[in-house]
């Protein structure tokens, strides 16, 4: 069982390791998508009708399927920007238990909008976007 | 994702991505576009916090507020305001408006 307590950082940190690992800001998933379109970096968007209908496990196997995650990452969903909350750093056997908790920890879906899931060894980011789509970013 | 069904009362029923049939609110340009997010945060985007860059939610927490005045180039949408109410899990979308002529990203 997670200890959400245990994954949170703060965000100044994140920020920072981002910054120095992807030579821009985040602030946003969005800041990644825009970095990504000012350079011209294709990216291959795929669709998930209905998500918000969907059980978070199962939108987040359909991310997975992908590309496997097999290293640290940082998670960050809507619940980050909360007080309470900030960034997640998670292992990867914690991922799974960590998103079906997330809706009674703090209060919302672990898919409720934009998540990055972001692998800063790696420069990888599993990408769900709030309009319905989803991807898979390697080589920042 | 226009399928061009307009209504004398400001909106078009379109197909959205997802492919289903929705109604969307159409306003003539960026002034009105900020007057919908206005109008949806109670009179004034001031009363809700501005937690990250586009997004403001009200103070309870139950209603998020995207003012996206650029639009989304990887699901090809113009600029628009979407209002999102809490219904206990999401914040699913409760209104969505575009600026006519301009519901895609350019």
């Amino acid at each position: 069982m997670t200890n959400f307590e245990n994954v949170v950082v703060l965000w100044e940190s994140f920020k920072s390791l981002f910054k120095n690992c992807f030579g821009f800001d985040f602030r946003a998933l969005e800041d990644i998508v825009t970095a990504l379109d000012s350079i011209g970096r294709k990216v291959n968007w795929n669709r998930l009708d209905n998500w918000e209908d969907l059980d978070d496990i199962d939108i987040l196997h359909q991310v997975l399927n992908l590309h496997v995650i097999d290293d640290e990452v940082f998670v960050i969903t809507e619940a980050s920007y909360n007080e309470s909350a900030g960034p997640f750093r998670l292992q990867p056997h914690e991922l799974e238990s960590f998103t079906i908790n997330h809706l009674d920890k703090y209060g919302e879906c672990f898919f409720n909008g934009d998540v990055a899931i972001i692998n800063l060894k790696t420069k990888s980011v599993w990408a769900f976007h709030h309009e319905g789509v989803f991807a898979y970013i390697d080589n920042i | 994702m226009m399928n061009e069904d307009g209504g004398d009362d400001g909106s078009k029923t379109i197909t959205n991505s997802a492919g289903n049939q929705v109604n969307r609110k159409l306003v003539k340009d960026q002034d009105e576009l900020l007057g919908e997010a206005e109008r949806a945060a109670g009179g004034s985007l001031d009363n809700f916090e501005n937690y990250k860059p586009d997004w403001w939610k009200s103070p309870d927490g139950k209603r998020k507020v995207e003012w996206n005045p650029d639009g989304h180039a990887n699901v090809n949408e113009g600029p628009h305001v979407t209002v999102r109410d809490f219904d206990g899990k999401r914040h699913g979308v409760t209104e969505k408006i575009f600026i006519e002529g301009q519901e895609k990203f350019k």
